[in-house]
C-alpha cells in the first residue's frame, strides 16, 4: 500500500552527512510472520519521487522532536570506540576484569559530542554497546535485546502508547553504527498514534490495545501489506528517532563484520 | 621618530590569484601584473639602506597567489637579498599559498633552509568548497589536498591557516578530524574579516561571538587532547601574551599598529606600513594608504610627510583609546588598524569584530584553560604529598 505520512527523516542542524536520500532510504514489500515474531518481506526498491517526498523532511526543520534526525560521529570518537574494544579485549584475554577501561567514559564523551551539537542526549540515558551476529535478518533496536523477536516497538512494550507528555516512558532515544561498514535499520514510518488510526481504519470493530507493544503487533499482524522503509547507515552515522517512538530493527543486509551499534535508551533509570 | 625595527616585509609577487575565495579581501587579484626584478632590487635596497631591517625579520610572500611566479622568480629574490643584506640578518622566508599550484619542483625549492610555508585550507569539502572555488565556480578541495600530499611526499614542513566562517563554527570535530586525517600538525584561525572590498562578514549575525566561544573551547580541548598535541596558534599566541605581558607590563603596541614594524610593498613598488590590507587602497579622508614608491621615496622625506603623520596620530589615538577602554590591551597591544578602519571608519576607535572574536574570545579561554590546568595541577600536587 501506499506510505502514510508519518515520522520523517532529515540531517540534523549543525550535521555534514554524505550521500543523498534517494541513495540512503529503500522500500520494503510488506511485513511477514516468523517464529513468533514479525519481519520485513526481502524485497527492496529505490523510492519513488513520491515517497521521498513522504520520508524526508525539508529544510528548514520546524519541529525536531518529531523527526528522525541523522548524524554522524566525528573519527576520533569512534576511533576511541576501536581502542576501548581493543584494550577490553586484552583484559578480558589477562582476567583483569577491574583493569576494564570504563564505558562510560566514551559515553560521556559522545554525549559531550552530540550536546555541542545542539542535539543532547537526555540526563540519565542509558548506553548500551551491543554487538550481533550479522548474518540475523535483524538485529535489536530495542529497551530489551534479550527478549528480541523481529521488528518491534522503540517505546517500553508495557507503556501506554498515549503517553508523550513528562517524564518520558522508557525508549529508544536514537542509535549509533559503530561498526566500520555501512549498516541500514528498518521502520515502520509512523507514530504510535498513527498506527492505532490505521488499525482503527482497518478494523473498526476491535477495541485499540492499551500498550505499546500490543499496539506495534496488533498493526505488524493486521497490516501485513504496508512498506516497512530501509534507512541505511553509513560507518559512524547514527540517528535520533522521533519523540513518540516508532516500530524498527537493525538489518545488517549482508554485512561481513559483526554488526556494531551504540544504542541510548532514556526512562531506563 | 625611531622607526622600525622591521619584524615583517610583505612582498606582494603578483596581485593575480588563480582562484577567487568568496571572502578575499584583494582588490586586484584579476590582475597579472608581476614584481619585476628591478622593483625586487629597488625594494631590498630600500630595506635595508631605510636602517629599519636592524633585527632578524619575515619576509612573507602574499597579497596575490606567491606561487602563479615560477620558481626561478625567488631564486633570483634569493641571490638579491643575499647581496643586499651585507649585514647578514636572519631573514625567513615565509609563503602564503592556496597550494593548488605545488608540484615536485616547488617542493624542491621548499626544501631550502630559512622557509616557511603556510598554506590555506578551509577543512573538510563541504566547508572548504563553499568559499575557496576557481572563478568557475568549482571547489579547490582536490587540488589543494593533492599539493598537501606532495608536501608530506618531500617532508616540508607547513603550517594550515584555516578561515573560519559562521558555517565553521559548528564543526570543531570535523575540522580535527580533517586536520589529523591529513597529517596536518599546525593550523591557524583566521575569521572572516571585513576588509577592502569584502564588506560583509557572516561573523557579524547575532550569536556568534558565544558560538565562537564553544568553537575555540572544544577545538582546544581536541587539539591539546591529541597525542602529539595538535599546535593551535591562538592558544599559543595567547598564552605567550598572557605570559609576556605579566613580564614586560602592558604598554606595548603590537606588530600592527606600530609604526613600520611592518613594510608592506606592492608589484609596483608602492609601500605602506602597518597593516598590510591597507595597501593598494584609498580613503577620502586619507587618500592612499601607499606613503610613497621604492624607486622615489627615501624612509626619512616618508617620515616628516602629512599622511604619515596623520596617519600615525589616529592610529595612536585609536591604541591610546583601547588602552583607556579595554582589559584585553595589555595582550593585545591595540588591535589591528585595518580591521578598526573597515570596520568603525576611522582608526581612532577601539572594539572590531575581528578582535572581538579573535582575539578577546582566544584570550579568555586560553586563560581557562591555563587557570584549570594550573588547579588541576594543584590538586594533583596535593594528593601526592598526602
Ligand atoms: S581587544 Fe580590541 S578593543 Fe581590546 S585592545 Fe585589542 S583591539 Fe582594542
Amino acid at each position: 500500500m501506499t506510505l502514510l505520512p508519518g515520522c520523517r527523516f532529515a540531517v540534523a542542524p549543525h550535521f555534514h552527512l554524505p550521500g543523498d536520500w534517494s541513495s540512503r532510504l529503500l522500500i520494503g514489500a510488506g511485513i511477514a510472520e516468523a517464529d513468533g515474531g514479525f519481519i520485513p518481506r526481502s524485497s527492496w526498491r529505490p523510492p519513488t519521487a513520491a515517497e521521498l517526498s513522504v520520508l524526508v523532511e525539508p529544510p528548514p526543520l520546524a519541529n525536531l522532536e518529531d523527526v528522525g534526525c541523522l548524524f554522524l560521529l566525528p573519527q576520533h570518537l569512534r576511533a576511541e570506540w576501536w581502542q576501548w574494544l581493543e584494550r577490553t579485549h586484552e583484559s578480558n584475554k589477562a582476567g583483569a576484569q577491574s583493569a576494564q577501561a570504563p564505558f562510560s567514559n566514551l559515553a560521556q564523551r559522545i554525549g559531550e559530542f552530540l550536546a555541542f551539537k545542539q542535539l543532547a542526549v537526555p540526563d540519565g540515558a542509558r548506553w548500551d554497546a551491543v554487538i550481533s551476529d550479522p548474518m540475523q535478518l535483524l538485529t535489536p533496536w530495542c529497551l530489551d535485546g534479550r527478549r528480541f523477536g523481529g521488528l518491534r516497538c522503540s517505546v517500553a512494550p508495557w507503556a501506554s502508547w498515549a503517553v508523550t507528555a513528562e517524564p518520558p516512558c522508557p525508549c529508544l532515544w536514537g542509535g549509533i553504527n559503530l561498526g566500520e561498514e555501512p549498516t541500514s535499520l528498518v521502520v515502520i514510518n509512523l507514530p504510535l498514534a498513527k498506527l492505532a488510526a490505521e488499525c482503527r481504519r482497518r478494523f473498526p470493530e476491535r477495541p485499540t490495545p492499551a500498550t505499546a507493544g500490543e499496539l506495534a503487533e496488533r498493526f505488524l499482524s493486521d497490516c501485513p501489506d504496508y512498506a516497512p522503509v530501509r534507512l541505511l547507515l553509513g560507518a559512524g552515522e547514527g540517528v535520533r528517532l522521533p519523540r513518540g517512538g516508532m516500530i524498527l530493527a537493525g538489518y545488517p543486509g549482508g554485512k561481513a563484520e559483526p554488526e556494531m551499534v551504540l544504542l541510548i535508551s532514556r526512562g531506563t533509570n | 621618530m625611531l622607526a622600525g625595527p622591521l619584524e615583517l616585509l610583505v612582498l606582494q609577487p603578483t596581485p593575480f590569484c588563480n582562484i577567487d575565495c568568496s571572502y578575499c579581501y584583494l582588490p586586484n587579484r584579476q590582475s597579472t601584473h608581476r614584481m619585476s626584478r628591478e622593483v625586487l632590487d629597488q625594494t631590498l635596497r630600500w630595506v635595508f639602506a631605510s636602517g629599519l631591517a636592524r633585527v632578524p625579520f619575515v619576509l612573507l610572500w602574499h597579497a596575490g597567489e606567491p606561487l602563479v611566479l615560477p620558481v626561478g622568480f625567488y631564486e633570483m629574490a634569493d641571490d638579491l637579498l643575499l647581496r643586499h643584506n651585507e649585514i647578514g640578518l636572519p631573514v625567513l622566508q615565509s609563503f602564503q599559498t592556496n597550494a593548488t599550484l605545488l608540484n615536485a619542483d616547488w617542493c624542491r625549492f621548499f626544501q631550502r633552509p630559512n622557509v616557511h610555508l603556510g598554506v590555506s585550507v578551509d577543512g573538510p569539502g563541504f566547508l572548504h568548497d563553499r568559499c575557496r572555488r576557481t572563478r568557475q565556480g568549482q571547489g579547490t578541495l582536490d587540488r589543494v589536498l593533492r599539493g598537501i600530499e606532495l608536501l608530506h611526499e618531500h617532508g616540508i614542513p607547513f603550517q594550515v591557516i584555516t578561515v573560519l566562517t559562521a558555517e565553521s563554527l559548528d564543526y570543531p570535530d570535523e575540522l580535527f578530524d580533517f586536520y589529523q586525517a591529513h597529517r596536518i600538525s599546525s593550523v591557524a584561525f583566521n575569521v572572516e574579516e571585513i576588509e577592502g572590498p569584502h564588506t560583509a562578514s557572516s561573523l557579524q549575525r547575532a550569536g556568534t561571538a558565544e558560538r565562537f566561544r564553544r568553537f575555540v573551547q572544544r577545538f582546544l580541548s581536541l587539539a591539546l587532547a591529541a597525542d602529539p598535541p595538535l599546535q593551535v596558534r591562538e592558544f599559543e599566541q595567547a598564552a605567550a601574551s598572557l605570559l609576556s605581558a605579566r613580564r614586560h607590563g602592558p604598554d606595548t603596541r603590537t606588530q600592527e599598529n606600530k609604526p613600520w614594524a611592518i613594510v608592506n610593498v606592492d608589484c609596483a613598488g608602492n609601500f605602506s606600513t602597518y597593516s598590510p590590507e591597507l595597501l593598494g587602497l584609498t580613503s577620502p579622508r586619507h587618500g592612499s594608504f601607499a606613503l610613497g614608491n621604492v624607486a622615489t621615496h627615501s624612509l626619512p622625506a616618508v617620515l616628516n610627510a602629512p599622511a604619515f603623520l596623520a596617519l600615525e596620530a589616529e592610529i595612536g589615538q585609536g591604541v591610546d583609546l583601547c588602552r583607556a577602554q579595554c582589559r584585553h590591551f595589555p595582550f593585545c597591544g591595540g588591535g589591528s588598524p585595518g580591521n578598526k578602519f573597515f570596520e568603525n571608519g576611522t582608526f581612532a576607535s577601539t572594539e572590531t569584530l575581528c578582535c572581538r572574536l579573535h582575539k578577546k574570545v582566544c584570550l579568555d579561554v586560553t586563560l581557562e584553560l591555563l587557570e584549570s590546568h594550573t588547579a588541576q595541577a594543584a590538586v594533583e600536587r596535593e594528593r601526592a604529598l598526602t
